[in-house]
């Protein structure tokens, strides 16, 4: 056992509202720079929909992620031989007609334009040539379902449904849609840090969070390609790659990342999780149907004791022991049962969790009111939202997996209706616990985590210990102006 | 170059002497004639110099070999039967008495057998005037060339955008 700790995540899906507070949060924090417009670190995507860079889920374009081949994994991009026979023309890369042009408003001619009989308009420029452009894509283009012929019908996850299936999606009056807010997951099995020629990438040690190196980034960009979901960008004024840096420096100081603070919805969780790196390679070679399950394997109880002692044996610190003991990511993915990875099947064993969304399951055929229990679970099966395109999203095609988290949903809205409107039997409680597999605290204590606690309970950071860690080897004051984010130095040469 | 040998009209006067020399033992101890094919190994380095002498190759160009025959820190050796004659290489195989030569073969004299093999090497590539057509530095060249030529073509591979395909299909079925 070599026991790691991770700092991951939950987005409850039900809860958010799709007002993109979270993705101008660390836009500004992080991104709001020169070449850096086109990137968004944390994004908020609309499903069904081809998403933010276009169809970035269809591998069979991008190469993201990892392939079985035989008994061994290896990057679909192609190991050492391929990349540097890529080095200097990746062919798998997005286009920026794939991202979006970046844009903005020549907002000075609203107030300079010279009098006239006509009101003065603020033309959209390119912020890459300066000429006018004229703005057709956007970061969430496909925000809301607009445009859904093309983006919400070319979705990889809708073709592949049936065309029964797809015409329960589209039907006019019945359409539905939920959102998909997306930062890295900061993956054990991270294929950017793979795919890196020079080294840079790393996933530090104490906490998981998957670093690129800016001093030794060299701009090669087989990270771009190699992350399936796309959460590597190229820097085009710094020449650097930059990703999502789940705001250590945020973190190291106590706060919540910037996007989770932000969030209006409250749909955003965060705690250690502890996970036996030794089984990374093993879990990521099960088959698409097993990885969800399989990564839940991976991750081990906080309490137990033979944990506990593998964990302080390879140098654990107490608080952080302490903080995974806390966390409600380990609820919601182990205790619960009711958070699935997005795409397990890229096989990077993205560490960043998702409640499924129940709403727009719920709300057919009885305008959202139930009738029984047995009722709630065939009716799953008609769904609005087909099952298979969720099983597709969450569990690598396993429905089981989705209806399992649905099972548990449902008897929460069950039980909690039997206590607040009292229109429900006692055995249908009974009967929607016992298929859900839990029992009556559970539920409640679900019903509390996702509707009631403070951002205290939702987001435990946990003591990353920087500061005594620096001390320990420079002297501090020296470290705070040596580094940060902004640093910017000339490689070094290796020759 | 032991095909190509087979044309020369020294090596078909050679050929009854081999011959004879099969048929008698004894005879090629005490025969002028080196063997050529020997003599070329010992040019090239695939078979020592019994005292530890380098192989002639390591410096000298000579036709043949083609590109890796084209070491210039000596002369080049083409002409070198044409020019002397049998005597006159004789005479250089066992003085080998060129400053830079002398260095490396005073305490590692060719043999007498060794001499007669590389004579005889040397007069049946006699006339092997052409000087090999590719340097390597060429072949260096041409190799970069179809490297990025390769590069090229693959870069023709490149993913085409994803986007505006999908659009431009929704307006060709709407027939915009
Ligand atoms: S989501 Fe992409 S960028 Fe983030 S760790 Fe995973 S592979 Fe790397
Ligand atoms: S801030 Fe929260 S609720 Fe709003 S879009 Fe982002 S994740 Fe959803």
């Amino acid at each position: 056992m070599d026991i790691r700790a991770q700092v991951s995540s939950v987005f409850h899906l039900d809860k958010c509202i799709g007002c993109h507070t979270c993705s101008i949060a660390c836009k500004n924090l992080w991104t709001d720079r020169r070449g850096n417009e086109y990137m968004w670190w944390n994004n908020v995507e609309t499903k069904p929909g081809t998403g933010y860079p276009t169809k970035w889920e269809d591998q069979e374009k991008y190469n993201g992620g990892w392939e079985r081949v035989g008994t061994q994994l290896r990057l679909k991009q192609g190991g050492k031989a391929a990349t540097i026979g890529k080095i200097f023309h990746n062919p798998d890369l997005p286009t920026m007609d794939d991202y979006y042009e970046p844009f903005t408003y020549k907002y000075a001619d609203l107030t300079n334009a010279p009098a006239g009989t006509d009101q003065p308009t603020a033309r959209a420029v390119s912020m890459v040539s300066g000429k006018p452009m004229k703005i057709e894509a956007g970061p969430n283009w496909d925000d809301d379902l607009s445009g859904s012929t093309v983006y919400a019908a070319n979705d990889p996850g809708v073709i592949e449904l049936s065309a029964e299936q797809q015409q329960q999606l589209f039907t006019i009056e019945k359409m539905v849609m939920f959102h998909l807010p997306r930062i890295c997951n900061h993956c054990s099995n991270p294929a950017c840090v793979a795919s890196c020629p020079s080294g840079a990438i790393y996933k530090r040690g104490e906490d998981g969070i998957v670093l690129i190196n800016q001093d030794k980034c060299r701009g090669w960009r087989m990270c771009v390609s190699a992350c399936p979901y796309k959460k590597t960008y190229y820097g085009w004024s710094s020449g650097k790659s930059e990703k999502c840096i789940l705001c250590f420096p945020r973190q190291e100081a106590g706060e919540a990342p910037a996007c989770f603070h932000a969030c209006v919805g409250r749909i955003r969780y965060l705690g250690v999780l502890l996970y036996d790196a030794d089984k990374i390679e093993e879990t990521a070679m099960k088959a698409d149907g097993e990885l969800a399950a399989a990564q839940r394997e991976m991750i081990l109880d906080p309490f137990d004791p033979q944990v506990l002692a593998a964990a302080r044996k390879g140098g654990m610190a107490e608080q952080i022991i302490k903080a995974a003991q806390k966390s409600p990511v380990y609820k919601f993915v182990k205790e619960w049962g009711i958070a699935l990875p997005l795409h397990p099947e890229f096989r990077t064993l993205p560490m960043l969790f998702y409640v499924p969304p129940l709403l727009p399951v719920l709300s057919t055929e009885h305008q959202g009111t139930q009738k029984l229990a047995d009722d709630f679970f065939t009716s799953l099966e008609q769904a609005r939202l087909p099952l298979m395109y969720l099983a597709g999203l969450f569990a690598g095609g396993n429905e089981e997996e989705v209806k399992a988290v649905y099972r548990r949903l449902i008897a929460v809205r069950i039980q909690r209706r039997a206590e607040t409107v009292g229109d429900m039997a006692e055995a249908e409680v009974a009967k929607a616990r016992e298929l859900a597999g839990l029992d009556s605290k559970t539920l409640d204590a679900i019903y509390r985590m996702t509707s009631l606690t403070r951002i205290k309970e939702r987001i435990q950071v946990p003591p990353m210990l920087r500061e005594q860690a620096v001390e320990a080897g420079m002297d501090p004051e020296e470290y705070k102006q040596s580094m940060g984010f902004g640093s910017r130095k000339a490689p070094k040469r290796r020759w | 170059m032991k095909i190509r040998g087979w044309r020369t009209n020294l090596f078909r006067l050679i050929m009854p002497l081999a011959f004879l020399a099969f048929l008698l033992p004894g005879f090629s101890a005490m025969a002028v004639e080196g063997d050529a094919t020997i003599g070329g190994q010992l040019y090239a380095g695939s078979r020592p110099m019994a005292n530890g002498g380098a192989p002639c190759i390591a410096c000298h160009a000579h036709p043949g070999f083609g590109a890796a025959g084209t070491a210039s820190y000596g002369p080049d050796l083409s002409n070198l039967y044409t020019d002397y004659g049998a005597e006159g290489v004789a005479g250089v195989l066992e003085s080998l008495a060129f400053p830079s030569m002398e260095a490396i073969f005073a305490s590692r004299p060719l043999t007498a057998r060794e001499r007669l093999d590389l004579s005889a090497f040397f007069a049946q590539t006699a006339d092997r005037k052409t000087a090999p057509a590719i340097s390597l530095a060429g072949l260096i060249l041409l190799g970069v060339v179809s490297v990025f030529a390769i590069v090229a073509l693959l870069g023709l591979r490149r993913l085409k955008g994803v986007r505006q395909p999908l659009i431009d299909q929704v307006r060709k079925q709407r027939g915009m």
